[in-house]
This record gives structure tokens, C-alpha cells and sequence, in this order.
């Protein structure tokens, strides 16, 4: 496989990264393609098939692994290559921020931020929802439930989504001194006409009355990551 | 030649897009982050390969040789390392504006994908108004997302064994 050609001189210059290094674009594109190289390597390096994991030490390698994984496949193959990450590559949670990145043993005063960002790319992809991005892009969202004014970094959002009759919330909170307190967050793109009730984790109701301010209706929740429904009628 | 400053905006890019699909109707702060990341990418800092490497590298001669595998064999000494973009070598001679240059596919190709992201995300198609890039006095240049994604099909279209990334460098992605 060419790792690059160079029209100029008429060179070909091969390598196996001329088919493993494209494996995130190809798969929205050629998956049987990208998943064939994904399967080569991650069965060479002992990912698949059981064997001892080698040849992962490298961070930049590892990473790439790492990132692609993430498209292919989930559960215990996933773990083992997570697992050993965690071993050899200083992962680090800052409770405080809420952050967790890697050192990698780069040994540098700030985490290395491509390989953390591949990396982490692989880890919130579950199997196919990459390639989701550019075959179901799902365009649907901008006229549904919205919510904003989330008072983030402090609050993130762990579930938001509208699943057809009613919008499941939960809010997860960036640290230890944050949680169980409560947010206000605002809805829009609510339908008028209808009446909405809000369903808090231990089930009791409200009924929301519909605010004509453009910037949506308010809502208080408890930062515990308890779900909520926000649905009509 | 995938550790210039502009691949910490790309690859940044794929788990914000990928986190903001596992929550779809929360999108402000993922919104705001790509935002910030195509902002970025539109300085003289994200094309600062195509704006300072010109002709031949002058350290060609002196590579490492762990780096043999990146160059032609017959070549060794006397050719270019995958990363040197040599803006101003022939076939095209210099030019300056990384996104309508001959080659630096790279360069407008991880762009586009970033500014695809982001209207991916945020449904805000701001990007798709008039901006300046590189913003380097004479050197600045005006596009917009459908423009830098037009000018990347022609190129296609016209250059059926694959438009440069470094000049005289076509890659398979």
C-alpha cells in the first residue's frame, strides 16, 4: 500500500500506514476497507484474537489504536486496550476541573493534547457512531427540544435527548463540591400548544407553564445525574 | 507531518462532534468549542508549514536515518521528508494561499472536515459568510466553507490520481 505517491519522480514509497493512518476517514466512506485494516492491526498487536498486547508502547501508535478502536467495537476488546492504557500511560483525573487526561511518560508540563484528543475520540465512540456523523446525520435535532444556559463547566449535561414524546434530562456534576446542588436550564423549541410536566427522579410532577421569553423556558434540577422527563400532556 | 499546530484543532474536533451526538438536544458548549477550533484553524499559525517552508528542505541531507523509510531509497540525501510542504517547488511555484494552492490538500481538506463538524453540531452555518484567513497583511484571503469545499471538488475533478498534501506528495487519504 502507498504511503504516499510523488507524481513528479513517479515514486511510489509503501508502508502499512498508507492503509492504517486513513482508517477514521474511510470508515463513514469504505468501511469493509478501514475495518479490514483496523482487524490487521489490532490483530497483530494481540488486541483480537486473545494473544499478549505488543508493539503498543508507543504512545502515538497506541492512541491511533485507541481512536479507531472506538468505531469498531465495544465491550471486552475495548476494555483490554483500555486497560492497558490505564497501566502504562499516567492516566490522571484533576477532580477539581473534572478532567482526566494521559502523560503518555512524555514527561512534559502540560498533557500532550493530539494524543489525548485521539484517544478520547476512541473512547466516546461507540461502534458505527462515527461514521452516523456523515450517513445519519439526523438533522431532526434543531427543530426538537433544545436545552441551554447550562452553567458549564461547573455542569455538564449526561443525558439530554428528545425521544419522540418526551425530553430526557440529567445533569453530571464537574466535582465533588457541585454535586447534589441545584442548576437552572433553559428549554426551547417546546410546542405551545400542548401542556408539559416535569417528572423528577423520584417521580413526583410539576406541570410547566410555557415561558414566551425567546431564551426558553427555565427549569431547576439537582446536579446528581438523577434522570428527568420533561414530557406533554 | 501530523504535528503541526492545526492537528490539535482536528483531532479535538472528532470526540467533541462524537459528544455532542450522545446528548443531541444539549449543543451550546460543544457548539462553542468547534467554533472556536475552525476560528483557530482560519490563522497564519494553522498553515505556518506552507508559510515558512519554501523550496527544497534545506536539511535534506542530514535526516536521520530512521526517517529512510519516509523518502524514495534512490532519493536518500536528496529529497524531501513527508512534513516539508516546499511551497514554491515546481510543478506549481509559490503560492501563498494555503486553501487555493495546487497541493496542501491537508491542510483544506482537514479544514473543510473541521467546518463540516462544526455545522454538524451547532446548525449554525456562520462560517459559510465571507472570512479572512491567515490575516498576514498581503497575505490574506477570503473564503467561505462552500467555497473551501468547492475549490477542494475541482480540484478533484481535475487531478484524478489525487491533489498534493506537501507539494510533489499525493496520499491516500
Amino acid at each position: 500500500m502507498d504511503l504516499y505517491y510523488d507524481p513528479v519522480v513517479d515514486e511510489h514509497v509503501s508502508s502499512p500506514m498508507g492503509l492504517i493512518a486513513p482508517v477514521w476517514y474511510l470508515a463513514p466512506q469504505r468501511r469493509e476497507v478501514a475495518e479490514s485494516a483496523w482487524t490487521m492491526v489490532a490483530t497483530l498487536t494481540g488486541l483480537l484474537g486473545g494473544g499478549e498486547l505488543s508493539g503498543i508502547e508507543d504512545p502515538t501508535l497506541a492512541s491511533l489504536l485507541a481512536w479507531h478502536t472506538g468505531e469498531f467495537v465495544d465491550g471486552e476488546v475495548k476494555a483490554r486496550l483500555w486497560e492497558h492504557l490505564d497501566q502504562i500511560f499516567e492516566p490522571s483525573w484533576d477532580h477539581d476541573l473534572g478532567e482526566f487526561t494521559f502523560g503518555f511518560g512524555l514527561d512534559e508540563p502540560h498533557p500532550r493534547g493530539q494524543l489525548n484528543a485521539r484517544a478520547m475520540a476512541g473512547w466516546v465512540c461507540t461502534p458505527g457512531a462515527w461514521s452516523r456523523i456523515f450517513n445519519e446525520p439526523g438533522q431532526g435535532r434543531f427543530t426538537q427540544p433544545t436545552v441551554g444556559g447550562v452553567d458549564f463547566p461547573r455542569v455538564a449535561m449526561s443525558e439530554a435527548r428528545w425521544d419522540g414524546t418526551a425530553l430526557r434530562l440529567a445533569a453530571h456534576p464537574q466535582n465533588a463540591s457541585v454535586a447534589g446542588t441545584r442548576t437552572s436550564i433553559r428549554i426551547t423549541g417546546l410546542a405551545p400548544d400542548v401542556g408539559w410536566t416535569l417528572i423528577r427522579p423520584d417521580g413526583s410532577t410539576t406541570p410547566i407553564d410555557l415561558s414566551v421569553d425567546p431564551t426558553g423556558t427555565e427549569l431547576e434540577i439537582v446536579v446528581d445525574g438523577g434522570g428527568y422527563e420533561l414530557r406533554a400532556g | 507531518m501530523l504535528s503541526w499546530h492545526r492537528f490539535d484543532l482536528i483531532d479535538s474536533s472528532y470526540a467533541v462532534a462524537l459528544m455532542s451526538d450522545r446528548t443531541p438536544a444539549w449543543r451550546e458548549v460543544y457548539s462553542e468549542i468547534l467554533n472556536e477550533l475552525v476560528a483557530r484553524h482560519t490563522s497564519w499559525w494553522a498553515a505556518e508549514d506552507w508559510m515558512t517552508q519554501f523550496g527544497p528542505d534545506p536539511d535534506r541531507a542530514d535526516y536521520p536515518d530512521k526517517w529512510r523509510a519516509l523518502v524514495p531509497a534512490d532519493a536518500w540525501g536528496n529529497y524531501d521528508v513527508p512534513g516539508w510542504t516546499a511551497n514554491g517547488i515546481e510543478p506549481y511555484g509559490v503560492q501563498m494561499d494555503p486553501v487555493a494552492a495546487d497541493g496542501m490538500l491537508f491542510f483544506k481538506g482537514f479544514f473543510a472536515l473541521l467546518l463540516g463538524l462544526h455545522r454538524h453540531v451547532s446548525g449554525d452555518d456562520r462560517w459559510n459568510e465571507p472570512f479572512e484567513m491567515i490575516r498576514d497583511g498581503e497575505h490574506t484571503f477570503t473564503w467561505t466553507h462552500s467555497g473551501v469545499v468547492a475549490h477542494l471538488a475541482d480540484q478533484w475533478h481535475e487531478h484524478r490520481s489525487g491533489v498534493h498534501c506537501e507539494n510533489t506528495k499525493i496520499w491516500p487519504y
